[in-house]
């Protein structure tokens, strides 16, 4: 007999999220409600939208020592590691930046509004590097310099889909957590080993690229296409999207659309999405190189060709 | 009795001469340390063979390599292309950017 499946949906972290289980335990219900409820502190700690959410606080803290949460200190903490891990590609620290290109508030709000950001500053100004984050684990305090503010979207989004799942697992033989195509899955389904997922074509969001089978564990895309708004500036009407380059402090510029990665975490999948998405294809190799034990990708160009870790092909599967 | 000194100077001289060149051909010829095979304590420090890469799987079979069914297995993260399979229910899910 194969087991029930519940399914729970509701809004949270501005994107659609979706938890489903399946398994003999007969609290399926509570294991659902305990993973949303972890959905949505999650949420409450790490919006930069939010203005009582912790990292809220601590942007305002900088220049100071500020007491973190343990959660706060576990996504901190890994993400000075993926810094180091991605030669800097990942830096939570480009919020300014990130103001400056249009995105200073939340992209439900971006896409409400019809009218477009107001002008960005020509100059990008001097801010401290990630780096100089110092993290005090005895006393769970953390030194943001001067200047310097987070912007833990992505990485935050991962580690609570993480978190939800392995919640969630703990009342199902095996269960998903999607938020926004953010994926960790644990399990498999009854009578499986793997997991089909539906990757979307970045050139026409909403329309099936293919169909991926992958293992239990992390799943994440990151796109240009999706969080994009147009941006008025000195030069006149700009496209912008919400992965900004480091080292420019604008929004990337490769050839690439999308970047799936498939890890054993989420937060993993979706930190190396956006460093290989911000890499291109020209450096995407040295990523993949130094890390290659850790994670697989699949990228989509313009023209809709693919890309792997060690091979390219065309697109011969449709959705 | 100088005629003894003087024998005795050269020996000392030639079994020093002979001492130092054995030595020099015995340690020429002898394995470095942490050579492979040795056999001795360096040899203890070789490393260990590491497993092949895998290859990203592109040919559309959803079970060849399927991977365990408790949680992630990080040696089998490799993609393939399939079919969408009946999941008993699950809904569809996707992965589309964010």
């Amino acid at each position: 007999m194969v087991p029930e499946i519940e399914t729970l949906r509701f809004r949270a972290m501005n994107t659609d999220v979706l938890l489903a289980a399946q398994g003999g335990s007969a609290r399926l219900a509570a294991g659902l409600e305990k993973a949303q409820t972890l959905v949505s502190e999650g949420e409450a700690r790490f919006s930069r939208f939010l203005e009582n959410s912790e990292l809220t606080k601590l942007n305002r803290a900088a220049g100071t020592w500020f007491h973190v949460s343990p959660d706060m200190l576990a996504v901190l903490t890994l993400s000075f590691r993926y810094h180091h891990l991605t030669a800097g590609l990942f830096d939570p620290s480009i919020l300014p930046d990130l103001r400056r290109a249009g995105y200073d508030r939340s992209m439900d709000l971006l896409r409400a509004q019809d009218v477009l950001p107001a002008a960005a500053p020509a100059l990008r100004s001097p801010r401290p590097a990630f780096g100089e984050m110092r993290i005090d684990n005895a006393r769970r305090r953390v030194f943001l310099p001067k200047g310097m503010a987070l912007d833990l979207g992505g990485i935050a989004k991962g580690w609570i889909v993480e978190q939800a799942a392995l919640a969630l697992a703990e009342y199902a033989e095996s269960c998903a957590v999607d938020a926004g195509g953010d994926l960790f899955l644990a399990g498999a389904p009854y009578g499986t080993t793997r997991w089909p997922v539906a990757l979307d074509d970045p050139r026409r969001p909403g329309d099936t690229l293919l169909t991926l089978s992958v293992p239990p564990g992390g799943v994440a895309t990151s796109t240009t296409t999706k969080r994009a708004w147009r941006q008025n500036t000195p030069h006149g009407e700009v496209h912008r999207h919400h992965l900004i380059d480091p080292r420019s402090g604008e929004p990337s510029t490769g050839d690439w659309l999308s970047v799936t990665v498939i890890s054993a975490h989420t937060h993993l999948s979706e930190v190396f999405a956006k460093a290989l998405l911000i890499a291109g294809p020209l450096e995407a190799g040295q990523l993949q190189l130094n890390e290659t034990s850790l994670f697989s990708y699949l990228a989509v160009d313009r023209e809709g060709k693919l890309a792997g870790a060690y091979q390219n092909m065309e697109i011969s599967h449709g959705g | 009795m100088k005629t003894f000194k003087t024998l005795l100077r050269y020996w000392i001289a030639l079994v020093s001469l002979l001492g130092f060149l054995g030595g020099w051909i015995t340690l020429a010829h002898a394995p470095k340390p942490g050579q492979p095979g040795n056999g001795g304590a360096f040899g203890a420090l070789t490393a260990p063979n590491l497993p092949a890469l895998q290859p990203l799987n592109l040919n559309g079979d959803a079970n060849a390599s399927a991977g365990n069914n408790a949680g992630a297995d990080t040696n089998n993260f490799n993609f393939q292309f399939s079919n969408p399979q009946p999941q008993f229910g699950f809904p569809v899910l996707r992965t589309r950017g964010s």
